[in-house]
């Protein structure tokens, strides 16, 4: 059964329900539930009492009623996916590069949101992950658990990221706030919604410029108030294409030259396009069962062959391929992640020579790619110009996307190298997603399931991988949780329980938070969560008292988070047969092969 | 990141270097002659429970203390210095007592049950990537009983269709007992596929006398045939990397114990020559 306290952070008050309906981006949506009121202003001078009866709930039950109310939608998010979160003055609220789940609605108070370069290097590190300690380590060893899944259900707080734990205050704030140019927002204002939408990283740090009070609203809560409100998703979709343009565009090393006003310039002319589903992983379970994961057959074109150029692409989020026609099918050159740009080698090329060179490569997006476009008339009064000779001439001959295809197309029965090949693979079964891929060279496996075993000692006795899965030559990609950077199992997981670690960035399920439902297992494109049944210390399965069910845990691998040392399959493998390896980080990889 | 032929060369290297180190140590210290069976003795028992220890990290694995693939490098080198060390121990003589003889056996069987699994660790693999499926060796009898129910099936339902009883005698009277459970036929361990061969001419000499429906189940059947057979070479040889541990681990708790007891019988009798 779940009770009221395992709900995120279960606090609601009459105080809280009013600080949602100032916010003008909640206007539209309340003006629907309550006719009545015409301003947010109005709404905020009624009391507890005309509120609970325009609602049509009492409060006082609801914070005794362990259910969830099931007659207004807007409640039931409100408790299932908001906090108030208060900040001292100089209090860092989100911190630059780290993952979030949440955006912020400013109740009270102002903040302040560091523009690039930003603070990131200035800021103390700081592991949110509790790891077991070299005792607790020796006792797990001395004394490992008798059954499979034992564990005891009443333990709480058995999350492995405490969010408490991240607050960092900066005594030096105002010397900080003097030094490093910032986006004031105050009441009624939102943010850190391209980490909660996006499954990407904080784009800036931000910090309380005075006391404080937000709404935090887990992306779940976004997502609900998106589907149950147009207008909400209109405009947080707005603020989303809107920030998260300028954003990726401050960051741009392409544009680091240029001033602040002239990107926001360029800010202006960019379009900001989505290619594929950005729910992609339900095509890709299709095609897998229909064999037709290769490009041409289920990627959306984002720029083809041949044709003319006249932008250039920055991949904002997602994943896109580059590649070539190769005799009837296409070879991959190379994908492109978020920060990656697409055509510059060709812009470059013409504004030099002053030619008209069409595109000699294609531009797919695998699942989804948020796509901002920058018209090259643009990049050629803004950005070529003010580039020095020998970096124009690198990018002209580093990336040599022109000669390569030209030199494919030549040779009707090129050799297809390691790397072609394994770019072809990894790409066409969508592995590049994950940044801790589980690899294992069956050359040198001798099968002896040591890896398993280590998994097993580490996690409730029951491994958290298999070891089977797609094979390319005699590398396989394990059954092992990739802690991919576009994790689509987080998008229906309706408590959280699944969570990425703000530092390090791996995607982890909290225990005592998972209800079991399997959203995160049926969503994972690569099936590497499984549900098993949860056992008491005498080996027998766990039953919900009321419903009488046996109580279901989603499981997965979560790098050994908690443990000294770091994954403990790939410290058992004696044959170094196995290694957890970033597939975008390619040459790693390829050097890795090529042992 | 090192390749495999680069660290192949740096512990070779470092092997020779300490085998040479450690002879002239003994060559120094060495004289009178019962010194240098003291000292490689030590040096001895001491290698052999470095070498053990690496049993116990395989045991241990939620604490940081480095990687199996280097303690089983470190295993595997010490492994072989170990055997100079026990030639030098024994000078180059055959022993003479029942003791001595038996102790002799189980440091080579060991070191020598040691060396063969090590070269079936880098054989193996390769024939397994190369053949069939890849299969956890403790879903084989599984993966053996689903086929077995396949052919089954399949001959029934050719019976049915034809009315005829030809494929389910076939099946009843030369390859009941092929599906009946794994099997780890000897040829296996060489990749022979003689047998297969042999099950194909029979196979197809029985199918000139099917009709054409018949046949499209026996084109079926055998490939269930090569399915199994592949299953079995994998049975095979992930059998033979399995149990070659359950020689080898034996082996050396037998020679710790006879070590024990020759180091015990050395101090007792080892009085009149100090």
């Amino acid at each position: 059964m779940i009770t009221k306290d395992e709900y995120w952070d279960p606090q609601m008050s009459s105080e809280l329900i009013r600080h949602i309906l100032m916010f003008q981006l909640f206007d539209s949506m309340i003006k629907d539930e309550l006719p009545d009121y015409s301003s947010s202003a109005d709404i905020f001078k009624i009391n507890t009492e005309d509120l609970e009866n325009t609602l049509d709930f009492d409060l006082s039950d609801r914070l005794e009623d362990p259910k969830l109310p099931d007659n207004n939608p807007l409640i039931e998010i409100i408790c299932k996916h908001t906090r108030i979160v208060k900040f001292k003055k100089g209090d860092i609220i989100i911190r630059e590069g780290y993952y979030g789940n949440s955006a912020f609605f400013i109740a009270s108070g102002k903040v302040a949101a560091i523009l690039p370069p930003g603070l990131i290097n200035q800021q103390p590190e700081q592991l949110p992950v509790k790891k077991m300690s070299l005792f607790e380590s020796l006792k797990k060893l001395w004394n490992p658990p008798l059954y499979p899944e034992q564990r005891n259900i009443i333990e709480k707080n058995q999350a492995l990221v405490s969010f408490n734990a991240q607050r960092v205050h900066l005594d030096n704030h105002a010397s900080v706030l003097k030094k490093n140019e910032y986006n004031e927002l105050s009441s009624g204002e939102i943010f850190g919604v391209i980490a909660a939408l996006g499954r990407t990283p904080r784009t800036s740090t931000v910090i309380a410029k005075t006391y404080c009070e937000l709404l935090e609203i887990r992306w779940q809560g976004l997502r609900d108030l998106r589907q149950l409100n147009e207008a909400f998703r209109k405009s947080i979709d707005s603020l989303y294409k809107k920030n998260s343009l300028l954003a990726h565009l401050y960051t741009l090393p392409l544009f680091s030259s240029l001033s602040r006003s002239a990107i926001q310039l360029i800010a202006e002319d960019t379009s900001f396009k989505r290619y594929g589903s950005f729910e992609w992983q339900a095509d890709y379970k299709e095609n897998l069962e229909n064999n037709t994961l290769s490009l041409q057959k289920s990627e959306t074109l984002i720029i083809a062959e041949g044709d003319k150029l006249q932008s250039l692409y920055l991949v904002r989020s997602g994943f896109a391929r580059v590649s070539y026609n190769y005799n009837n099918g296409y070879q991959v050159i190379k994908y492109l992640g978020r920060g990656d740009c697409f055509g510059l080698e060709t812009i470059a090329y013409n504004w030099k020579n002053n030619s008209n060179l069409h595109l000699q490569t294609s531009l797919h997006a695998l699942g989804y790619a948020d796509i901002l476009q920058v018209p090259s008339y643009i990049v050629e009064r803004m950005v070529l110009p003010g580039m020095k000779e020998a970096e124009i001439n690198k990018h002209l001959n580093s990336d040599l996307l022109q000669q390569f295809a030209k030199q494919a197309k030549d040779s009707p029965v090129k050799e297809l190298s390691l790397n072609d090949a394994v770019l072809d693979f990894m790409s066409d079964y969508h592995f590049i997603n994950g940044s801790s891929t589980m690899l294992i060279d069956t050359d040198r496996c001798t099968r002896c399931d040591d890896c398993v075993t280590a998994c097993a000692s580490g996690h409730n006795n029951n491994p958290r991988f298999n070891r089977h899965g797609y094979r390319y030559d005699h590398f396989m990609v394990a059954n092992a949780c990739m802690h991919c950077s576009d994790p689509v199992c987080m998008i229906d997981c309706p408590t959280g329980a699944i969570q990425r670690n703000p530092l390090e960035g791996q995607i982890i399920i909290s225990d005592s938070m998972c209800i079991g439902c399997s959203s995160c297992a049926n969503a994972c494109p690569y099936e590497n969560i499984r549900m098993v049944q949860a056992r008491d210390s005498k080996g027998l399965p766990i039953h919900d008292n009321e419903t009488r069910q046996a109580v279901l845990k989603a499981t997965k691998c979560n790098l050994c988070i908690d443990q000294l040392g770091g994954p403990a399959c790939e410290r058992a493998c004696p044959h170094d047969a196995l290694k957890r390896v970033d597939i975008q980080d390619l040459p790693q990889m390829i050097n890795w092969m090529n042992r | 990141m090192m390749s495999f032929n680069r660290r192949r060369l740096k512990n070779s290297l470092i092997l020779i270097f300490v085998s040479l180190a450690l002879n002239t140590f003994a060559m120094y210290f060495g004289t009178p002659l019962y010194r240098i069976q003291i000292w490689s003795g030590w040096i001895l028992l001491t290698l052999i429970l470095l070498l053990f220890l690496y049993s116990v990290r395989k045991k241990i694995n939620l604490l940081p203390i480095g990687k199996a693939s280097s303690w089983l490098q470190f295993h595997a080198y010490a492994g072989l210095l170990s055997s100079l060390v026990f030639l030098k121990h024994t000078s180059f003589q055959l022993p003479t007592g029942t003791f001595e003889t038996l102790l002799a056996i189980l440091f080579a069987s060991t070191a020598l049950s040691g060396i063969i699994g090590m070269i079936f660790s880098r054989i193996i693999p390769l024939h397994l990537t190369r053949r069939g499926e890849e299969v956890i060796y403790e879903r084989i009898p599984a993966f053996s009983y689903k086929l077995k129910v396949q052919a089954q099936d399949l001959v029934l339902e050719c019976t049915l269709q034809t009315n005829s009883t030809a494929l389910a005698d076939y099946y009843q009277n030369h390859l009941s007992g092929f599906f009946q459970k794994p099997y780890m036929p000897l040829f296996h361990l060489y990749g022979s596929m003689g047998y297969l061969h042999t099950l194909e001419i029979k196979h197809n000499t029985f199918c000139r006398y099917l009709n054409e429906q018949e046949n499209q189940y026996a084109k079926q059947l055998f490939e269930l045939i090569r399915k199994k057979y592949d299953l079995d070479f994998h049975y095979t040889l992930q059998s033979l990397l399995k149990t070659w541990l359950f020689i080898h681990v034996p082996l050396t708790y037998a020679l710790l114990l006879a070590m024990t007891v020759h180091l015990m019988l050395i101090y007792a009798f080892l009085g009149h020559l100090q």
